[in-house]
């Protein structure tokens, strides 16, 4: 059995199992419960968990608590600086491409989450290495 | 789509085919069969999938577009 609080959204996840969920229910407000193709429950996750559930015991435990700062994916940093998700995608490439290590992606088929500090790089290097046509200033 | 990293970590280990399948969230956002506001501040969108023949139900941040969770919901009464 597996517990995670992930206190920056207030979310307890405790896992029966690894098996991924096959269905769902909100069984009352804030509490999702998840079950294996058989029906069998697998999980629960508990939405304002410190508002539903005591957490002492768990807050007490490191092992118990995940905290992941703050942390954005390409969707909403593109959002924040107003440019496409494939502007976003192409720079990370490019800084990828350019030996440094950026962003974190369990698999290339999961997306890309960017702390804090990959943020500000990002907006660096788009800073350093403008894209597109440069522009002509204005004459007069 | 704006997605939350809660919905890019935990939503596909738990709920797989929710975060698969990222149109039908955008759908339920955009053309929800109910809508409420929880008491954080959260919205919450349902869905009839036909070929699924189940509900779905899709959680966003206050801007209503943001994706935070989404799962089937079984229970769900329209």
């Amino acid at each position: 059995m597996q517990v995670k609080y992930y206190s920056e959204v207030d979310m307890l996840n405790i896992d029966f199992s690894t098996a991924p969920g096959a269905d769902a229910e909100e069984v009352t407000e804030g509490f999702v419960f998840t079950y294996d193709a058989q029906g069998c429950v697998v999980g629960i996750e508990v939405d304002q968990a410190s508002k539903r559930v005591c957490l002492k015991e768990i807050e007490k435990n490191d092992a118990y608590v995940v905290t992941m700062g703050e942390v954005s994916t390409v969707s909403t940093l593109a959002a924040e600086l107003g440019v496409g998700e494939r502007s976003i995608q192409k720079t990370i490439q490019a800084m990828r491409a350019a030996s440094m290590e950026i962003g974190q992606q369990e698999s290339p088929a999961h997306p890309i989450l960017l702390t804090e500090a990959d943020v500000l790089a990002v907006k660096q290097w788009r800073e350093k290495h403008p894209r597109g046509r440069p522009r002509v200033a204005a004459q007069g | 789509m704006k997605t939350h990293w809660y919905f890019e970590t935990v939503t596909p280990k738990k709920h797989p085919e929710a975060h698969r399948n990222r149109s039908w969230c955008q759908r339920a956002i955009e053309n929800p069969i109910r809508r409420t506001v929880q008491s954080d501040g959260k919205i919450q969108h349902w869905i009839w999938l036909p070929h699924e023949k189940r509900y779905l139900r899709v959680v966003t941040l206050e801007d209503g577009e943001t994706i935070f969770n989404a799962h089937y919901d079984r229970r769900f009464k329209p």
